[in-house]
């Protein structure tokens, strides 16, 4: 196990030095010289020059790449070019608006999705089912940031029940802060809880096919014993992998989500940062994301062995 | 061994008997297909040119001259949402058609030659740690917002998976007799990989391509939706969503409209894609029954 890990974790570096090298280069794909976009066309020859100096522009190509890496292996990423703060302080201190926002859509997602879809596979081609796959296939084709817009305009402003936009931290009060994230998570969480929905359901319906499944309820265990204990538990892989996959996507998905309820996160700060052009906030975050997302591969393929103890590595 | 051309008659073959079949078949089409209409047919469905503004009726209330409405410069929402459409099925088709070239490229090198799998699929393992909304959105910032970037940035972001499909349908291709034979008869191996490879790995990509649609139509509109993708003056679902943003509140029917449009054209969409994999994955058909 502990060298399954090692091993896993040593894969990791040449994945994060393709991403380092993707977010690198976005400097150099714009046409033309980064430095007089960034600064527009108001700039002076001295401000273009200060900036290529600042940037690094001045070097080659191979020198630049490789100064930058050093730099952000050493965890110096640099400032932004707006705000000339450090990078690795503004994505901490937009870190938990983020972190608060994909977790709880996650329990939005998994909270909808595993008991609808156990719901249709054991009601297997009756209404109910036919209802719940609908709704699903509806379901996974709404935007999230329309659905959050239409939220908006009728949960959080018609009724007035909920705060339709910003963010108090934690250090408010739990309950305080997460009454700000409850329609940013449906708007995130929802759409994904079609897809859940799906998986349970056709895993489930395997499952249900089985003969240690007979044997249950021929034992005359109850329906809920049945369900819960014996077929859900041996459908958990390919909920875990869709639920993985999911979070991952739901991290990016802040981006838009945080800009429509205006939560001061780490999407948000991708989003005007790309409009102002700061790259060295732009690299940062999307380090960061990636990072995000290949730990959680990681956990999850992790939780397979938890789940499933047949697993081995 | 089967040739493009059986393949070909063989998918009408057996798509005509989906259609009389498969009940998400018929409905994904029916759907797809008119939006397909309203976008091709958009000059003469559209009462009002989408861009020409009228400040004396701006923010009005769907009637019989603006169906849905007018937005915060008076252009007729109806008509803006009618070339939306255009917009999102010219994104949508042209991105399928680039992740789906430039996937089977790297897909067909990658797995057909030894030394250039690890290589090539290093880097897709790492664009694949990326979401792909971040990868448009980030390549954005470099590209500027024009209509031919956003289909740039969205292919680039989906070329992975595509070309991730395509090799591994390649690996199994490539073990075949038929592979083997035609190599041993000395067919060059562009030939191999053109003409006997690819045409043998098309089903997963043909389902792959309509999820990559519905993703680009999604993005497209989210992308624009920011005020990173498409100008604001291009009509297209997801300016016309970014500018009624602010209107929300006294005028919802353009936030209404062009949300709805885009709900259908992934519907459809998704509804194809299921369609297709039960058609062309046997082994799949019992999942989705």
């Amino acid at each position: 196990m502990s060298r399954y890990l090692v091993r896993r974790i040593i894969a990791l570096i040449p994945v994060m030095l393709v991403v380092a090298t993707f977010a690198f280069l976005l400097v150099h794909l714009v046409p033309g010289d980064p430095a007089s976009m960034i600064l527009g066309d108001m700039a002076t020859v001295e401000d273009v020059e200060r900036l290529r100096e600042e940037m690094h522009l001045n070097a080659p190509l191979i020198v630049q790449y490789i100064t930058w890496l050093g730099r952000v292996v050493r965890g110096n990423w640099g400032n932004s070019l707006y705000s000339q703060q450090p990078v690795l302080a503004m994505l901490a201190e937009r870190a938990q608006p983020t972190l608060i926002l994909s977790v709880s859509s996650l329990f939005v997602a998994v909270l909808l999705g595993i008991p609808t879809g156990v719901l249709a596979a054991v009601r297997r081609g009756t209404k109910i089912d036919a209802a719940i796959l609908s709704v699903a296939m509806f379901g996974a084709a709404i935007p999230g940031f329309w659905l959050g817009l239409v939220m908006i305009m009728y949960i959080g402003v018609s009724l007035g029940w909920l705060p339709t936009s910003g963010y108090q931290p934690l250090s408010t009060g739990f309950f305080n802060t997460m009454q700000y994230f409850v329609l940013p998570a449906i708007a995130l969480g929802f759409p994904h809880s079609a897809l859940i929905i799906r998986v349970v359901r056709s895993t489930m319906l395997d499952v249900l096919n089985t003969d240690f499944v007979r044997t249950a309820r021929a034992k005359g265990l109850s329906k809920f014993m049945v369900i819960g204990k014996h077929a859900l538990r041996n459908s958990l892989i390919p909920i875990l992998t869709v639920i993985g996959m999911s979070f991952a996507t739901m991290v990016a998905g802040t981006v838009v989500t945080e800009t429509v309820f205006s939560i001061p996160g780490m999407g948000r700060l991708v989003v005007t940062s790309v409009m102002r052009r700061d790259y060295p906030v732009l690299q940062g975050s999307i380090l960061i994301v990636a990072a995000i997302y290949v730990i959680v591969n990681l956990v999850i393929d992790l939780l397979y062995v938890w789940v499933d103890p047949r697993v081995k590595y | 061994m089967t040739t493009l051309a059986d393949m070909l008659r063989e998918f009408r073959k057996s798509a005509a008997k989906a259609w009389r079949r498969n009940p998400i078949i018929r409905i994904g089409t029916i759907i797809f297909v008119v939006v397909l209409l309203v976008a091709v047919l958009a000059p003469y469905i559209s009462q009002h040119d989408p861009l020409k503004m009228n400040p004396l009726n701006r923010l009005k209330g769907p009637s019989r001259a603006n169906w849905f409405g007018t937005d915060e410069l008076g252009r007729d929402v109806f008509s803006r949402v009618v070339f939306g459409a255009r917009t999102s099925l010219q994104v949508g088709l042209s991105v399928v058609f680039l992740t789906i070239l430039m996937g089977a490229i790297i897909g067909l090198l990658a797995g057909f030659f030894k030394k250039l799998d690890g290589p090539i699929m290093r880097i897709m393992d790492g664009f694949l740690a990326m979401p792909s909304e971040l990868v448009a959105i980030s390549l954005m910032a470099s590209l500027g917002p024009s209509v031919n970037n956003v289909i740039l940035a969205l292919s680039i972001a989906h070329v992975p998976r595509m070309a991730r499909l395509l090799r591994s349908s390649v690996l199994v291709v490539r073990e075949m007799n038929y592979v083997e034979a035609a190599e041993a008869l000395g067919v060059p191996v562009p030939r191999v990989l053109l003409k006997h490879v690819l045409p043998n790995c098309l089903s997963p990509l043909i389902v792959q391509a309509t999820s990559t649609f519905a993703f680009a139509v999604l993005s497209e509109a989210s992308l624009s939706f920011l005020g990173v993708g498409l100008p604001p003056y291009v009509p297209s679902w997801g300016t016309i969503l970014s500018g009624g943003r602010q209107f929300m509140m006294q005028a919802p029917w353009i936030t209404m409209f062009p949300g709805m449009s885009i709900i259908l054209t992934v519907l459809s969409l998704n509804l194809l894609g299921d369609g297709l994999r039960d058609l062309l994955d046997p082994k799949l058909r019992k999942i989705a029954s």
